[in-house]
């Protein structure tokens, strides 16, 4: 490969690289953030069928904590996916892609709080709630994709491994 | 090893899914549960009050609602004890469906008796009765969701404020003189009698019954109680027996 070939081949990389990363940017931070300030601007409130009870939209940012969640999961999402199509097909490819798959589980648990969270309700006929919600086993489903992403991925770079070393065999 | 890779990758995009629809569907459904105000019924018990709560929840939600416990506690806000607590249960409410959870508090003034600090804070002090009831319920059979609440209602004590003075027997006499004031600021009348003990645990005698009216203060009222000297020893102490409906509950006020 000379020069001009390695240049060439590295732009596309790069290209595709950042139209990946535009996409998740767009598809998991702009549009669920925008999705979350529609929710708590009250400007969603006639698509579910009235007015958006204020305790939910307090459940959902402060309960939840999903501006967090949302942040964190793209964070990692667009930085090992941009960093495994700028290295594709490598075996370097593969370690990212295990390790978004190892990131991920380890941020939803975190974030998450291991799936417990707690708020106060400011009012309820005057009397002050504390609401607690435990979403464990939901968290625990979720981590689980994270670590079924890891094997998948695993598996394709022992396939990747396994094809290259029959190459150079052939060769 | 490819095939093996495809159908991970098929059943992580299913699991996603499901996952995500999961979610869609609990948060709308939890939005078509409705829990109606209880009706609330109050009956007078041998010994105390029952309120019987009835919570109509409906779920018209797509998920069942499982293992809806509802627990109240009442507490003594002035001393921290716990004076009753009761929990009812619910196993299921399925989806489409209501449920009916029937929740018993039972306010039973023997059972306070056994805990004399709560009794004496209780007929002696105005103080705060805080209620905290709890609901726990398992939603989709994934969340676990409990809601905890506090309301304090205030307590009027029967002998609010209570100030005793004691005259011991002159020579030959055989009465004790209790001197008292105090405040019935609870919401009930009640019978009380004085009761006078030596050193050792002994009586020496109890006054007669006196009916105390809601609302009614005494001023330096003189009771008397005749006793046995024979048993007297000069010091020991002075109960109070009050008689709250079909309840006896004694309490030592003082000491000489």
């Amino acid at each position: 490969m000379n020069g001009r070939d390695l240049a060439v081949e590295v732009l596309k990389r790069v290209v595709k690289a950042a139209i990946v990363g535009a996409l998740l940017y767009a598809f998991f931070y702009m549009i669920p953030l925008l999705a979350l300030a529609l929710i708590e601007s009250g400007f969603l409130s006639g698509l579910v069928g009235g007015q958006v009870p204020p305790e939910v939209v307090r459940f959902l940012v402060e309960g939840l904590r999903l501006e967090e969640l949302i942040t964190y999961t793209a964070a990692v999402l667009i930085f090992f996916t941009v960093a495994a199509t700028l290295v594709e097909g490598t075996a370097l490819a593969y370690a990212f892609l295990i390790g978004r798959g190892l990131a991920m589980a380890f941020i939803w648990i975190c974030v998450t709080n291991g799936g417990v969270f707690s708020f106060t309700l400011a009012s309820l006929s005057g009397i002050p709630m504390k609401v607690t919600v435990n979403a464990e086993r939901f968290v625990v489903a979720l981590a689980c994709i994270g670590f079924l992403d890891m094997g998948r991925n695993a598996i394709k770079a022992v396939s990747w491994a396994c094809e290259r070393a029959g190459r150079e065999v052939e060769r | 090893m490819k095939v093996a890779a495809r159908a991970l990758s098929i059943a992580l995009i299913l699991l996603s899914l499901l996952m995500g629809m999961l979610l869609l569907t609990v948060i709308y459904s939890a939005r078509r549960i409705r829990i109606e105000t209880p009706t609330v019924k109050s009956e007078l018990t041998d010994t105390g009050t029952r309120l019987i709560m009835e919570v109509p929840i409906y779920n018209e939600g797509f998920h069942d609602i499982t293992d809806v416990e509802l627990r109240t506690d009442i507490v003594v806000e002035l001393t921290g004890d716990v004076i009753a607590t009761s929990t009812s249960y619910l196993p299921m409410v399925a989806k489409g469906g209501e449920g009916r959870l029937v929740h018993v508090v039972e306010f039973d003034l023997t059972e306070i008796a056994r805990n004399e600090r709560a009794l004496r804070a209780l007929m002696l002090n105005n103080t705060n009765l805080i209620v905290v009831a709890s609901l726990s319920l398992v939603y989709a059979y994934m969340f676990e969701i409990s809601l905890e609440a506090n309301a304090s209602s205030p307590w009027g004590a029967p002998m609010s404020g209570l100030v005793m003075a004691l005259e011991p027997p002159g020579p030959g006499e055989d009465e004790i003189t209790a001197v008292l004031s105090f405040a019935n600021n609870a919401s009930f009348g009640y019978n009380f009698k004085l009761e006078a003990l030596n050193e050792l645990g002994y009586s020496l005698g109890n006054s007669s019954l006196i009916y105390v009216d809601p609302g009614a203060s005494f001023e330096e009222e003189a009771i008397t109680i005749p006793i046995n000297t024979a048993l007297w020893t000069g010091s020991g102490s002075i109960r109070v027996h009050f008689f709250i409906g079909r309840a006896c509950l004694a309490l030592e006020v003082m000491t000489y």
